[in-house]
């Protein structure tokens, strides 16, 4: 079957990548892209490991075909340290010890970076309720929590 | 595991939905937000031969804010519906409900449409559809025609939507004088599907009672007012009316628990609402 031609945004980039049908936005990611840090676990979107922004929204790469991607804007953990230096959470996360295998980190990071452009100041519920899509089995989420509480106030502090 | 493989058609307009669907039928599929189909595409659970994708539709309303009713066309998400200023004064059952959609993520890419078209039996807006009597507008090539949400639900993920019609729009009633709404949920943990899912409306003449989870598709009671110092009585036969079973999360006793108390406390904090 002929294979399908996208055109999109990815971390900034102009990107043009070919698809079958059936991939997901994930697929293409780690498989066609190379880009290997959105995770890949449950694929039905329980666990938010896959967890990018498309068009400014938190999506599970997952539950998109690469198809829809079309004239899209889509970042990805790839895109979060600029030039060679960490994201405010990339380095809270790494101070709280907020990640232990490290599998389900780059859709938290995703996550909580979307949170920390809407809010600057969220409170622990609003949090919680934001990353209940994002699943740890490690950390039993209280230092991932803190880590975020840590880069808002961070932000808040160079605003 | 990875879907299967469909042909993938992007449409641009409603008209070329319908040829499609009028052509192919049960064969096709339409993919909105995709958040129920693409997990099931990926667990192979839906192995459909052709997906049309409507998210390019130019020709769709998304929402109107009407007199007595709010439209809501097939492209409009959840989380635009849960960001929507007016949600609470004009839907407060529907504002109640949506934090328990799903997951952030799956809200920004979910439908309205899709969700109650879907019709899981544990899915909180087809309970909301239902319990606000709203109306769901179908096309196919044949023509126009609305049903009432009273009517809509047939069995779990069946609806009376037939294979070659599109939902081009839903309405919901907005909030009316003198009028409570109340919803509430039991699940495994937050957010998850639900075992009971409870949504009421209630008014000085009659107390709507709708309930998700347990039974096969949303159920809708309605009992008077009158009655309501038999509230207790009146749920209990609900409960024992329903043919519940245990399953791996809950047991029918306990099942009919949630009905007896939590349903109550719905049923309550509707009264309250008013």
């Amino acid at each position: 079957m002929a294979k399908i031609q996208v055109k999109t945004k990815i971390n900034g980039e102009e990107t043009e990548f070919l698809c079958q049908p059936y991939d997901t936005v994930l697929d293409v990611l780690r498989r066609d892209l190379n880009m290997t840090g959105t995770k890949e676990v449950c694929s039905t979107g329980d666990c938010g490991a896959c967890s990018i922004t498309m068009d400014g929204r938190l999506v599970c790469s997952c539950l998109v075909l690469a198809a829809e991607t079309e004239d899209k804007k889509i970042e990805t953990i790839e895109g979060m340290a600029k030039n060679g230096k960490f994201n405010v959470l990339q380095k809270t996360f790494l101070e709280h010890a907020a990640l232990q295998c490290g599998i389900c980190t780059p859709g938290m990071l995703v996550a909580a970076k979307s949170l920390l452009e809407k809010n600057t100041n969220p409170t622990e519920t609003e949090i919680r309720y934001w990353l209940a899509g994002n699943l740890c089995r490690c950390t039993g989420y209280d230092k991932i929590v803190k880590a975020v509480q840590a880069a808002a106030e961070e932000i808040r502090e160079n605003a | 595991m990875k879907p299967c493989n469909f042909k993938y058609i992007k449409s641009s307009s409603i008209n070329e939905v319908l040829d499609v669907l009028d052509i192919h039928g049960e064969k096709a599929q339409i993919l909105a937000g995709g958040q129920s189909l693409i997990s099931m595409l990926n667990m192979r659970i839906a192995n459909p031969e052709i997906i049309i994708d409507i998210n390019f539709l130019k020709d769709v309303i998304s929402l109107e804010n009407k007199d007595n009713t709010i439209e809501i066309g097939p492209l409009f998400r959840q989380l635009e519906l849960e960001n929507w200023s007016d949600l609470k004064s004009k839907l407060p059952l529907i504002y109640q409900s949506i934090p328990y959609v799903g997951q952030i993520q799956h809200r920004a890419r979910g439908t309205i449409l899709g969700s109650i078209c879907h019709g899981d039996p544990t899915s909180e807006l087809p309970l909301c559809f239902l319990a606000l009597n709203g109306k769901i507008y179908l096309k196919s090539k044949k023509g126009l025609r609305s049903i009432s949400a009273n009517d809509f639900y047939l069995g779990p993920l069946l609806t009376s939507k037939n294979s070659n019609e599109i939902a081009i729009k839903l309405e919901f009633p907005t909030k009316k004088e003198a009028t409570g709404y109340a919803f509430n949920e039991v699940s495994e943990k937050y957010s998850d599907y639900a075992i009971a899912s409870f949504a009421v409306v209630t008014d000085d003449n009659k107390i709507r009672f709708t309930l998700g989870g347990i039974p096969s598709k949303p159920t809708v009671i309605e009992w008077d007012m009158k009655n309501f110092e038999f509230i207790d009585e009146l749920l209990n036969d609900f409960a024992w009316n329903l043919d519940i079973e245990d399953d791996q999360h809950a047991s029918a006793t306990y099942k009919r628990d949630l009905i007896r108390k939590v349903g109550k406390n719905t049923i309550l904090s509707s009264v309250k609402n008013i």
